[in-house]
């Protein structure tokens, strides 16, 4: 179970209560939940304070009953997949996937088999060698999220739990309905196979219904 | 019918523009021509029947300038990468520490400050009489220690430091601004995946520098080959030499015509060959403008804050950019105000240099940038056609390589086929402000245009539908729709070639006179002759007075962007109406 208690959040160097953002929610384990709202309403930002990139003024954080506040980005349970900029162009496929299990990346047996899965389960085989740019959009969406996998399924280092929390900053919405609903899908079935809780922001009302998702709106605060 | 919009344009405005431009450019060849007749026919007597080849070979001096140059430009530009890529990522990972906009600041300034200031300073720090060499006397006479003493400066390693000096921070101006723009997720993914400084290197600051190593690495590497001023202030004697200098030697000194013909010969031809290394690699061309832009701040912290030991290994790189580049400088400021200032200034000569330096300067600088709007203009006009005929794209080539061609060509090498060429009509020194401010227009002309020209394209390609809808004509076109966007690009371009020819010591050196001397020049002759603190006083004016005129660019520029507005006017009209 995924807890943000009374998180508070301002990106002004003087936060007051009108440019301050307060998160308080509960995310059921081993589910997908789409969080909606208005532009600038702090959808992505909630994402980036659980990730580690932006550190709360306030409030707590917990991950099956442990505050994960004061852990670096790296120690966290979570993959992130951005909207854009989730791959490093310069970099082939295989390259990009196996940064998920390791950035010092040694080619071991074990990772070999653990990245063959991913991308077996994602349905991007054959292109391990090719570069980023030659990939269409859907075809880069489903590299991102094979890198989730394989991140996904091992442990950090100092931790027990495996990296099962994946946050989802609107990755599909650049795409084409076809291939975001088949994308989609694939979400779905990792959450389902793999046992993950997926955190999924959204402009889409029609993402929550393909995902059978539990929808959280995010609101001013008045 | 496709040329309709080009003649519907033309009828409304800017008609000049491209026959005035195509008249520059035909100046510019044919006086190219000319010159290189001229030389030619220098070159290569009647009474001589050599080959060319021979005739080049034919002096041992050519061989060894070649050998010399080749070598000191390798050194600088290998140290001057070394430098600016480990700066760089400092920098950029850094960007937020105190005092790093100062030093973003010195590496914009490297490219205003003179060649003679910039030897000067490196002489004030580590010369016979620098601050370092008198630290180690004083160590030396405070304790039982054997005399300490640093070894003459003058020679390669001089040459190369102080190529360095100028040429790391335009290799850092090109890298650091890359780094910068490396996409914000990149480093979010960087952060989430636990990568290391090392493996952020590999997987994010490399990658994004690259593409510009090569390109800039042949970049500094011309431009050191081509060295003249800091390889003749600098150089300490003809076991550090280049072709420019041995050109100089030739004509000033030697008084041997035919050498500086075959050295000038030998020049040109390399000038060639970097004009086609140029052409052919397209990165080559954008590094000017993409040198002089700002540099944007980054949207997130792009390292994590824990690794101590690197803060340690960041501080020290820090402190090595400052004492390389503003190190010097304070040394010289602390020399010329406290040496002889008030000497220099009571000298009639300084003055007299002062006033010849500024009107060449800016008399420079306006030329440059007129000339500059016409051929972007022309650009323009030659690119609208839909379906250009032959003479057109012709055209449109002569304009690219006749400009690009003078960014190759040292202006010594201008200078000896002017010496070459006129000298059997004219009196030389008679008529050296004009020979000096041509050079210095030539020099300056190709820099300008590769700076504004795109910009000029694209925005005169912009509004061209809603200047042809509304029927604007040619002075409310430049008015309200060309000055507020091109208004702070002239300003730079009018500031850095004020700056350029301000501190120039290139073509001055075959024509100054007693008569005639420009600043850089008095202070050549002042450290020449060992008057170390006169010269400290002199750069440290110079440099003043450079600086000077670049913000006066900048004030020009900001004059010229500020867009008309017509609502105070109409809330008046409105409101008398009402």
């Amino acid at each position: 179970m995924l807890e943000i208690k009374d998180v508070t959040f301002s990106y002004a160097p003087a936060p007051i209560a009108s440019n301050t953002l307060c998160f308080d929610l509960t995310v059921k384990a081993q589910s997908i939940t789409v969080i909606e709202g208005m532009s600038g309403i702090g959808k992505s930002t909630l994402l980036h304070l659980i990730a580690g990139f932006l550190t709360p003024l306030s409030g707590d954080i917990l991950w099956q009953g442990q505050s994960i506040c004061g852990l670096l980005p790296a120690e966290r349970p979570v993959s992130m997949l951005f909207q854009n900029d989730n791959l490093f162009p310069h970099l082939d496929v295989w390259t990009n996937i196996a940064i998920g299990l390791a950035a010092n990346i040694r080619n071991s047996t074990d990772s070999r088999e653990m990245i063959e899965q991913s991308v077996s389960d994602l349905g991007i085989q054959g292109m391990n060698k090719r570069m980023i740019s030659t990939l269409s959009g859907g075809q880069q969406q489903r590299v991102a999220l094979a890198r989730a996998l394989v991140r996904s399924r091992i442990s950090p280092s100092d931790q027990s739990s495996k990296r099962s929390l994946l946050l989802l900053d609107e990755p599909f919405s650049a795409l084409d309905p076809e291939t975001k609903a088949d994308c989609l899908d694939q979400v779905k079935q990792m959450v389902a196979r793999d046992g993950l809780t997926a955190l999924m922001v959204t402009h889409d009302p029609a993402d929550a219904k393909n995902l059978d998702a539990t929808v959280f709106s995010l609101k001013q605060n008045s | 019918m496709a040329n309709h919009s080009y003649i519907y344009h033309y009828a409304h405005g800017f008609r000049f523009l491209p026959l005035s431009g195509l008249v520059i450019v035909g100046a510019l060849c044919g006086g190219f021509v000319l010159a290189f007749t001229a030389l030619l026919q220098a070159a290569a007597p009647l009474d001589a029947p050599q080959s060319f080849y021979e005739l080049l070979t034919s002096d041992a001096r050519i061989g060894f300038a070649l050998q010399s140059a080749l070598l000191q430009a390798a050194l600088s530009t290998i140290g001057s990468v070394m430098v600016a890529v480990p700066v760089s990522i400092v920098m950029a990972r850094r960007y937020h520490w105190f005092g790093m906009a100062f030093l973003r600041l010195m590496t914009g300034l490297a490219f205003v400050i003179p060649t003679t200031v910039a030897a000067s300073g490196l002489l004030a720090v580590w010369g016979r009489q620098g601050v370092i060499n008198s630290m180690l006397i004083a160590i030396s006479d405070m304790t039982p220690l054997p005399l300490l003493e640093l070894p003459s400066f003058f020679g390669l390693k001089a040459v190369v430091l102080a190529h360095i000096f100028f040429n790391a921070p335009l290799m850092i101006r090109i890298f650091l601004p890359r780094i910068l723009s490396v996409p914000e997720n990149h480093w979010r993914l960087a952060r989430m995946t636990g990568m290391t400084p090392r493996d952020q290197f590999r997987y994010i600051e490399w990658p994004a520098i690259r593409a510009m190593i090569t390109p800039m690495m042949v970049l500094v590497f011309l431009f050191c080959f081509s060295s003249f001023s800091l390889v003749l202030m600098l150089g300490g004697g003809p076991a550090v030499t280049t072709l420019e200098v041995e050109i100089y030697a030739a004509i000033r000194i030697a008084y041997d015509f035919h050498l500086a013909v075959l050295l000038t010969m030998m020049q040109i031809a390399v000038a060639v060959i970097m004009l086609l290394i140029m052409l052919c690699h397209p990165m080559l061309r954008q590094t000017m403008p993409q040198a002089v832009t700002g540099i944007k701040p980054p949207s997130i912290h792009i390292l994590s804050s824990r690794y101590n030991l690197l803060k340690i290994i960041d501080i020290i790189c820090v402190i090595f950019l400052f004492s390389l580049l503003i190190l010097p400088i304070i040394a010289l400021f602390f020399r010329g105000l406290t040496g002889d200032l008030f000497i220099v200034l009571a000298e009639p000569v300084f003055w007299q240099a002062l006033q010849n330096s500024l009107l060449i300067a800016l008399t420079t600088a306006c030329c440059v940038s007129i000339l500059a709007m016409m051929l972007a203009e022309t650009r323009y006009q030659l690119g609208l056609i839909n379906s250009p005929t032959r003479w057109q794209v012709v055209a449109r080539l002569l304009l690219e390589s006749s400009v690009m061609i003078t960014l190759v060509i040292p202006s010594i090498v201008m200078g000896t086929a002017m010496f070459i060429l006129l000298r059997s009509y004219a009196d030389i020194f008679a008529i050296a402000p004009y020979l000096v401010l041509t050079a210095n227009i030539l020099m300056g002309l190709p820099v300008s245009y590769r700076l504004i020209s795109g910009k000029w394209v694209l925005s005169r390609q912009q509004d061209q539908h809603l200047r042809l809808a509304y029927g604007m004509n040619r002075r409310t076109s430049l008015r309200f729709l060309i000055m507020p966007v091109m208004g702070r690009d002239i300003g730079l371009i009018f500031g850095m070639v004020a700056a350029m020819s301000m501190g120039d010591l290139g073509v001055i050196a075959l024509f100054s006179s007693s008569d005639f001397k420009t600043l850089p020049w008095l202070l050549y002759e002042q450290a020449g002759r060992y008057r170390t603190d006169e010269a400290s006083a002199t750069a440290v004016l110079l440099m003043g007075v450079t600086i000077m005129v670049f913000f006066m660019g900048s004030l020009i520029g900001h004059l010229l962007s500020r867009a008309p507005s017509m609502a105070a006017t109409h809330m008046i009209s409105h409101h008398k109406a009402g």
